[in-house]
């Protein structure tokens, strides 16, 4: 053997044994993220069971897309994957087949990315429909609308009640970045330097606290819970944000990347609104009767513009 | 405090972070030898080779080099994303970068005096570098590339954000539970608590590899002292 053919042998052991790694690493794939059952019953679901996902997901796991935000979609003190979105895909989704939900968590802004990378099969986070995100993926038909509201100093001493009294002060305003608050920011008018961009509901509520922002704005029901029992702060009366005189009705739904399954999904998720089946399950996450009648009148079309 | 399990899904996490380190820099150290090496070569195509691998992988952000590795190869390959994997390989593909640099340098460290001698006694270019060269260059080598690794480990954090389980990931998650802890009549951590657990952990953790390497430079190092006489 030559110098030189030993020497490129030697290089080529080193990448296999490189290759190796990197395969033994894809291995540990399952155990690495978030892993949160739908119940103890780990039993393959009934054959046989007519549109159902089950051709869909031989194994009958389904992964879900959350972005850790109390009450939409977060994982519980017990490991799984809970909140509003979670628990009405589990039972949307066990209906169809599908006994078991894999949750991933990603920064808010990470879950589209997530979803087109296949990360994960749909997003479970109570994500509101807009035009520019329906470009991107495919969303269900809404299943709850929700007002906005800002989460401020007790008796809301700089008087903040809706985008535009955040113009006229020189509050600083605090919005998680890439949700639709920002963008409501941005359109009202408000000054680049009376907006701060943070990136999960955590640092928002130790922003306020700590005086570096006068306000945050998220949903009504995230406000409440944040806040709502926070001595010291409280959440000023929700509000529908308006826009150029356009009212911007926030509604939140499942997002997808592959259209027979949100067909199938969706299909599920009229007949549990039909039946008036959703507002018992997302009720004990602080939803309203009227957030889920308003959503049951309104299809994706009325929301993606 | 933290309760019970709160300190166990700290734990959990940690050892996830313990992992990702650990295959990072077994990938990172392997990719500093190839290239470090390649930089030293005579033939002008596999120096120009391990330059461009040091600029690329040195000069691009960790953070960015993950979400490039998780979420824009699997659409270029069109397959699954491999969280955990691409993770791995981004950082060790980073660590590489800067670990090629401390292997050539170690190398070219050693004294010109030495090379020409084994060249005279007539050795190969591999039993030169094996018996001669590297022994010497590794000793050199040692206190960066401990300093290396322990900033490898601390950038291990950043793969809580494409939502791998690690050390910070769940720090982050039991701030986010707050409201649901308060609501359950519970007491919930505060932030102060809940970095500053996290920050001891990092700590300890990097207090191993820095033993680690004192324990290394010390028996290499005293190895080559005690064979040169």
């Amino acid at each position: 053997m030559t110098l030189r053919t030993q020497r490129r042998s030697r290089l080529l052991s080193l990448f296999t044994v490189l290759a190796m790694i990197l395969a033994a690493c894809g291995g540990g794939d399952g155990d690495a993220t978030t892993t949160a059952a739908a119940g103890g019953d780990t039993t393959p679901p009934a054959t046989g069971d007519e549109g159902g996902l089950t051709a869909m997901f031989p194994d009958g796991v389904v992964r879900i897309g959350i972005a850790g935000e109390v009450p939409y979609g977060y994982e519980g003190e017990d490991g799984e994957a809970t909140g509003e979105a979670p628990e009405l895909a589990r039972a949307i989704l066990g209906e169809l087949g599908i006994d078991t939900m894999d949750a991933t968590v990603v920064d808010f802004g990470a879950l589209i990315p997530g979803l087109l990378a296949d990360q994960y099969d749909m997003i479970a986070a109570g994500m509101f429909i807009n035009p520019e995100r329906a470009e991107q993926v495919i969303f269900s038909d809404p299943d709850y609308c929700g007002a906005t509201a800002f989460a401020v100093a007790e008796g809301n001493p700089k008087n903040l009640t809706d985008f535009q009294s955040v113009v006229d002060s020189d509050a600083v305003l605090g919005v998680l970045g890439g949700a639709v608050e920002e963008t409501y920011a941005i359109e009202s008018g408000i000054p680049d330097g009376q907006i701060s961009r943070l990136g999960d509901t955590p640092s928002l509520v130790d922003a306020l606290v700590a005086g570096r922002i006068d306000a945050f704005a998220l949903t009504e029901v995230t406000v409440i819970a944040q806040v709502g029992e926070m001595d010291g702060f409280e959440a000023a009366p929700g509000f529908i944000p308006v826009i150029d005189g356009e009212e911007q009705l926030g509604c939140g739904a499942f997002a997808f990347n592959d259209q027979e399954f949100r067909d199938i999904f969706n299909a599920k998720l009229k007949e549990f609104q039909a039946e008036g089946r959703v507002l018992e399950i997302i009720e004990p996450f602080g939803f309203t009767e009227a957030a889920v009648e308003t959503a049951a009148g309104l299809t994706v079309e009325d929301l993606a513009g | 405090m933290l309760n019970a399990n709160q300190f166990q899904s700290f734990l959990d996490g940690a050892w996830l972070t313990v992992q990702v380190f650990l295959l990072a820099a077994l990938l990172g150290t392997i990719l500093s030898m190839i290239f470090g090496i390649m930089g030293l070569s005579e033939n002008r195509f596999w120096r120009a080779l391990a330059r461009v691998y040091v600029e690329v992988a040195r000069g691009a952000s960790a953070i960015v080099l993950i979400f490039f590795a998780a979420f824009a190869i699997p659409i270029i390959l069109g397959i699954p994303p491999r969280i955990f994997a691409a993770a791995i390989t981004a950082l060790g593909v980073n660590m590489g970068g800067y670990g090629a640099e401390v292997v050539r340098t170690g190398i070219q460290s050693v004294p010109r005096g030495q090379t020409e001698a084994s060249i005279a006694l007539n050795l190969t270019v591999t039993d030169r570098l094996r018996h001669i060269v590297l022994p010497q260059a590794v000793v050199v080598m040692i206190p960066p590339y401990g300093s290396l690794s322990i900033e490898v480990m601390k950038g291990t954090a950043l793969v809580s954000l494409v939502g791998l389980a690690d050390l910070t990931n769940r720090a982050q998650n039991l701030r986010i539970q707050r409201p649901v802890i308060e609501a359950a009549g519970g007491t919930a951590p505060s932030s102060v608590v809940i970095f500053g657990t996290a920050l001891v952990m990092y700590f300890l953790m990097s207090q191993v590899i820095a033993l680690f390497y004192r324990w290394l430079e010390r028996r290499v190092g005293g190895r080559w002292y005690k064979e040169r006489g």
